[in-house]
């Protein structure tokens, strides 16, 4: 069963385990008492039992002889209360340990969700883009949820459940054994039908579950691929069509679930069923026995007692197999993301001596790709820009714009190819520092439902009123601030305000430009806002690129026209470069472009 | 999703006898097998707690008296019972199983027709994705309530009574004695049910907040990664994950508080039966018997009231699932089979606007005052810019909307007073974004319409040139498409709503036709079958080719929300005015190439 998988599963999850190990020690020692004593209980009653039905002392127990010699009991209502006061006690006790026992091993198995879930996120962050291209952020999310809650349910109540039942199985059996042992192997021949019913329903149970599954999958996309298309579906009157498919889908999910209904009912009556015939043969056998004196009436009903406390485990160990086997299949999903090393980091290369960035970028026959199957994004890529310069890329969509302009912070990097900065290569840049340099204002917009103010200061420690004053100036979300219900402080996101396209950009541009960045990067970011708003910020910003060097995306030839140099981006590769009166004055890409905007503009003023 | 999350947050009663009346309506239809698995559940509730008492009659006529014959007859009888309980119990849980399963079918049913119904403003404002939990996750939820809710609080009850009637029968004061654990059992399982459900939903509140925090930070990790932020978040990450485990903590206490307090009052109750029972006894004043079924009835009694208790969050979500259910068989249907309906004669194929405006929200008019008359056969293009409207006038047609104001009529008759199915079925529709349904080739020309040959089919594709490639395709015709048609190219798509529109043979065909940039020789093939399309019908065309526009009898240009200029080709380019510029922007580089 420990296969080379689960070996590193298992190896996976002892440091987080091995942390609390004094304590889960304890657990477990809470779990062994608890389930010795819920075994001790029975053992009073049968003694109690038998005081009643003999009306006399059984004198052969060592309770008796404490009671007798210590306590100095002589009436049978003593001995009986002696006998109540014993079970209450015992059953006190073991609900002390079982206190214990659950909040140990189930808060552990709490904490140790917890440490792996941070330890997850840690992670998370040290992956690249290329990380984030490959995986759904759906397929992230469900193993932060589901996955570690499946290995939780192994570590807490799979291995507390595991433990107890096992043990109380063994032991109860060892009483009865000691009982009588004849009694104890005629009772005990249902049982193992039990575990075999259990066994063999439960696989066809989880057969029958994912028959269900399927089905309800089925007429989710039916129902799914009904409503987006609603518009065919109803201009070429198929709606009754439709209700009889989805009748014949239905009709099918019912039966599914009749089918299991079946089965659950099977098993439950059949471990019912084999559990009274358990009953039966005690009550036969064990009633003949008691008559012919071989057994106490008390032995009968402790027998009885015994034997339900056994059927719990029978039933409970396929259940805790289960969550086992989840558990484990959990785990490798979880370790293959934390296998993963991050490809994007500080390493040998990395001269951390440098302090300072200047601004200087080139890019030397820069290649990217996603995926080695996949085609290029960008071929050969050759830029060069000074310090303090504007660089303006237009293109059209797919083209590798927001690509290029990736490389930069080193989200992604060069397949072939290299990056300058300030004439260094760029990895050898401490990878905080060179993202502290740079302002980038995505081209979706992405902002944090927080406050305002937060979005704004997010890549700066304590920023000053003055800071954010400024930035809010130059991206001109000042004039909007009146119109929020808390200016700054209004929560925006999901919890809080929409804003709407422009506002979220100009927002994204105060974030970018208070950081105070070398670089400037702005990918698309002015797509959201009017024309006059537009010019109003590209104003401002003039300032404040002046003394950095500035990308821009844009699909505008408004934002682009003043840049020092133009770049026209087609399908990877850089097919025209010059200045805005070049650029209009020879055919191509950004002529077109530019007649095109023209036109537009004037059909917009008839 | 998140915002799913909130929605199913939002946990009302959970009882709620106006939904409850509305649900037990679905319940009619099988009242008789609901009669019947009440009456089996009552039945094997009864054979369950004969077990103890046949093990005291046992235990006081037999055992004690040395009559192994009576004996082996109660072993026998109890036998009986099993067999009899194990019958019961079968049948009662299929039956259960079978009337949910037929009322959750019904339910599913009636939302899915439902939804068919609606008109598609509707569909405008609610986003798929609900409307499918609507059909899917909260039917199952009413589906855990009816099938193993309701009928096992039925069963709990009966228990639980079965019990108490036993015991007081057998001897009421040790009876009585027994109940005096009751009120604290039921104290404490209130304290804990209180405690818990507000410690869980303090759990379920943390847990969204991580999961959107979560989500949030891998949907915008390049920013996280490019500000910065790894420390300061990771900081609040695990802030956020405390809170959640604290709260959960405080769960686990409360759970390992209750159960040993239930076990501990149990063995009270236990503690009390063998003292005073045992006393009794032995006075004379009762049985041995009596006693053990004591013992094992007091076993059973807690397991009910515990239970009770859990079904309340399984009847609490059902209650919020049935509400939002309810809500949307509430939105009022398009009728489809107006009042004094008017049949269509023999189309001819004659539409006419008649001072035709639209709104969508009653505020911002996407059409206004739009008149104008194609007559039969005649082929007209609509072009303008984006926003200008277009879409709008041929959503009218089909009534996918209803005009705010004015009126359309086909061959002179007003399209409200058609059976809205008749209209449809003589309107030939091919729309920009490409449905394709999962399923064959074939299916997806002549949708669900049986009367429609295979060689109808074939002669379809064959004249919008979608033949070759389907041809091309291993199982030809009966190659199963993928939903959305991914494994077809962008061409291929609208050849084959091509080959659809012209298999149902309409007299009128309104077909807007997609931008999206196809090479040239596909592109050759689109345009031949849009000609072919076009023969002998009335058409009406959203054009974004120059071949289109340039085939056409004359040309309608909207521009916000108006018709400016009307006329045929050559005289709107004369004019130099709209139609121009629109020609130079959006025709203009097809005329290059």
């Amino acid at each position: 069963m420990l296969n080379q998988t689960s070996r590193r599963c298992y190896r996976f999850l002892w440091p987080y385990i091995k942390r609390y190990r004094p304590l889960l020690t304890i657990g477990f020692l809470c779990v062994v008492l608890a389930s010795l004593l819920q075994l001790l209980t029975p053992w009073i009653l049968r003694y109690g039992i038998d005081f009643i039905s003999n009306g006399s002392q059984p004198q052969d127990n060592l309770v008796y002889h404490f009671f007798v010699n210590h306590l100095d009991f002589v009436q049978p209502g003593h001995f009986l209360a002696g006998y109540a006061v014993l079970i209450i006690m015992v059953v006190g006790i073991e609900g002390s340990f079982r206190y214990l026992m659950r909040n140990l091993i189930i808060g552990i198995s709490r904490r140790i969700e917890y440490d792996l879930r941070n330890a997850y996120f840690q992670h998370l962050q040290k992956l690249s883009q290329s990380f984030y291209h490959r995986h759904k952020t759906g397929d992230l999310m469900a193993l932060a949820s589901n996955d570690l809650e499946a290995i939780r349910s192994m570590l807490g109540p799979g291995l507390m459940h595991l433990v107890s039942t096992v043990l109380l199985a063994v032991v109860a059996l060892w009483l009865m054994f000691r009982i009588n042992w004849q009694l104890t192997l005629w009772s005990l021949v249902p049982l193992p039908f039990v575990a075999v019913v259990v066994n063999r329903l439960i696989s066809r149970i989880n057969k029958q579950f994912r028959r269900i599954q399927e089905q309800f999958a089925g007429i989710t996309s039916k129902v799914q691929e009904n409503l987006s298309g609603i518009r065919i579906i109803k201009a070429y009157v198929q709606e009754d069509q439709e209700i009889v498919q989805f009748k014949e889908l239905n009709r099918e999910m019912i039966r599914r679930n009749i089918d299991i209904a079946k089965t659950h009912a099977t098993m439950h009556s059949s471990i019912e069923l084999l559990l009274g015939l358990g009953i039966i043969a005690l009550l036969a056998k064990g009633g003949g026995m008691a008559i012919e004196r071989q057994i106490s009436i008390g032995d009968l009903v402790a027998f009885l007692v015994y034997y339900n406390m056994l059927a719990w485990p029978m039933i409970a160990f396929g259940w805790v197999l289960n969550l086992w086997q989840q558990g484990l299949a959990s785990t490798e999903r979880v370790v293959e993301i934390f296998n993963l090393e991050p490809d994007i980091r500080n390493n040998e290369q990395t001269d951390f001596s440098i302090s300072k960035i200047n601004g200087d970028i080139e890019f030397v026959g820069v290649h990217f790709s996603y995926d080695r199957n996949e085609p290029p994004v960008l071929r050969g890529i050759d830029l060069k820009i000074a310090a303090g310069k504007t660089l303006a890329i237009v293109g059209p969509t797919g083209a590798g714009k927001s690509t290029l302009v990736n490389l930069i912070p080193r989200l992604i990097e060069p397949t072939q190819g290299q990056i300058l900065v300030d004439g260094r290569d760029i990895r050898s840049l401490p990878l905080q520092l060179l993202r502290e340099n740079i302002g980038y204002v995505p081209q979706e917009t992405f902002l944090f439902s927080d406050t305002l103010r937060e979005n704004i200061a997010y890549g700066i420690c304590c920023p000053r009123i003055e800071e954010i004053e400024q930035a809010t100036e130059t991206s001109q979300i000042k004039v909007d601030l009146d119109q929020l219900p808390l200016g700054l402080d209004t929560m925006i996101g999901e919890k809080g305000i929409t804003l709407s396209g422009g506002q979220k950009q100009r927002t994204a541009i105060s974030r970018a430009v208070i950081r105070q960045p070398r670089f400037l990067i702005l990918d698309d970011a002015l797509s959201a806002v009017d024309t006059y708003t537009e010019e109003e910020i590209l104003q401002r910003l003039k300032t404040v690129m002046q003394q950095r060097t500035t990308i821009l995306v844009s699909h505008r030839v408004s934002t682009v026209r003043y840049a020092d140099e133009i770049i026209v981006l087609q399908d990877g590769c850089i097919t025209q470069r010059g200045k805005h009166h070049d650029l209009i004055q020879t055919p191509g890409y950004y002529r077109d472009l530019y007649k095109r905007q023209q036109l537009e503009k004037s059909l917009e003023q008839l | 999703m998140s915002r799913e999350i909130s929605e199913d947050e939002i946990l009302g009663k959970a009882y709620d006898s106006r939904l409850m009346k509305r649900l037990l309506f679905f319940l009619r239809p099988y009242r008789l097998q609901v009669a019947l698995a009440i009456v089996l559940l009552l039945l094997s509730a009864a054979a369950q707690l004969a077990g103890p008492f046949l093990i005291k009659t046992a235990i006081d006529r037999h055992i004690s008296q040395n009559d192994l014959t009576g004996l082996r007859m109660i072993a026998l009888l109890y036998f009986a019972v099993l067999v009899l309980a194990f019958s019961l119990a079968f049948v009662q849980q299929i039956l259960t199983q079978w009337i949910g399963q037929k009322v959750m079918y019904d339910i599913r049913l009636r939302i899915f027709s439902h939804l068919q119904e609606l008109p598609l403003s509707f569909f405008d404002r609610n986003p798929v994705g609900r409307l499918v939990t609507r059909a899917t996750n909260d039917v199952e939820t009413l589906n855990t309530m009816l099938s193993s809710g309701v009928v096992s609080i039925f069963g709990d009850v009966f228990v639980l009574l079965g019990i108490v009637a036993v015991l007081l029968h057998l001897n009421w004061q040790l009876a009585l004695l027994t109940f005096i654990v009751l009120p604290a059992i039921v104290v404490a399982t209130l304290i804990f049910r209180v405690k818990v459900r507000e410690s869980y939903r303090q759990v379920r509140l943390r847990i969204a907040r991580i999961n959107s925090y979560l989500q949030e930070n891998i949907v915008g990790m390049s920013v996280v990664q490019i500000f910065n932020r790894e420390e300061r978040n990771s900081r609040h990450f695990d802030q956020l994950n405390q809170s959640h485990l604290h709260a959960y903590l405080q769960t686990i206490r409360y759970y390992a508080v209750f159960y040993p307090t239930v076990d501990f009052l149990g063995a009270i109750a236990l503690a009390a039966i063998l003292w005073f029972g045992g006393l009794k006894t032995i006075e004379g004043g009762l049985t041995l018997g009596v006693v053990v079924a004591f013992i094992q009835y007091s076993e059973r009694f807690f397991q009910p009231i515990r239970d009770l208790s859990e079904k309340y969050n399984i009847m609490q979500s059902a209650m919020a699932s049935s509400e939002r259910i309810f809500k949307l068989l509430d939105e009022k249907p398009q009728i489809r089979i107006p009042e004094n309906p008017q049949q269509l004669p023999k189309i001819r194929g004659e539409i006419e606007f008649r001072d035709v405006s639209f709104t969508y929200n009653n505020k911002d008019w996407v059409l206004s005052n739009i008149s104008f008359k194609i007559r039969p056969g005649e082929r007209v293009a609509i072009v303008g810019a984006t926003g200008a409207g277009k879409t709008s006038i041929i959503s009218l047609i089909t009534r996918m909307y209803e005009p705010t104001k004015g009126s359309i009529t086909v061959d002179g008759v007003d399209i409200c007073r058609v059976p809205i199915d008749d209209l449809r079925r003589s309107i030939g529709m091919v729309s920009q974004n490409i449905t394709i349904f999962s399923g064959t080739v074939e299916y997806n020309i002549r949708l669900a319409d049986e009367a429609i040959t295979p060689e109808q089919v074939e002669k379809a594709a064959h004249d919008v040139n979608a033949h070759p490639f389907i041809s091309r395709m291993k199982n030809g015709y009966q190659s199963e498409l993928m939903e959305n048609g991914s494994n077809l190219s962008v061409g291929q798509k609208q050849l084959l709503s091509f080959a659809r529109a012209l298999a149902f043979n309409p007299r009128i065909l309104i077909l807007d036709e997609a931008t999206s940039s196809i090479d040239t020789e596909t592109e050759m093939l689109i345009r031949d079958a849009i000609n072919k399309l076009m023969a002998g019908r009335t058409s009406l065309i959203i054009a974004h080719r120059l071949s289109t526009i340039k085939s056409v009898d004359w040309i309608i240009v909207l521009h916000k929300g108006k018709i400016r200029e009307i006329g045929k080709h050559q005289e709107l380019l004369a004019k130099r005015g709209i139609y121009y510029r629109l020609y130079q922007l959006q025709y203009a580089d097809e005329l290059v190439q």
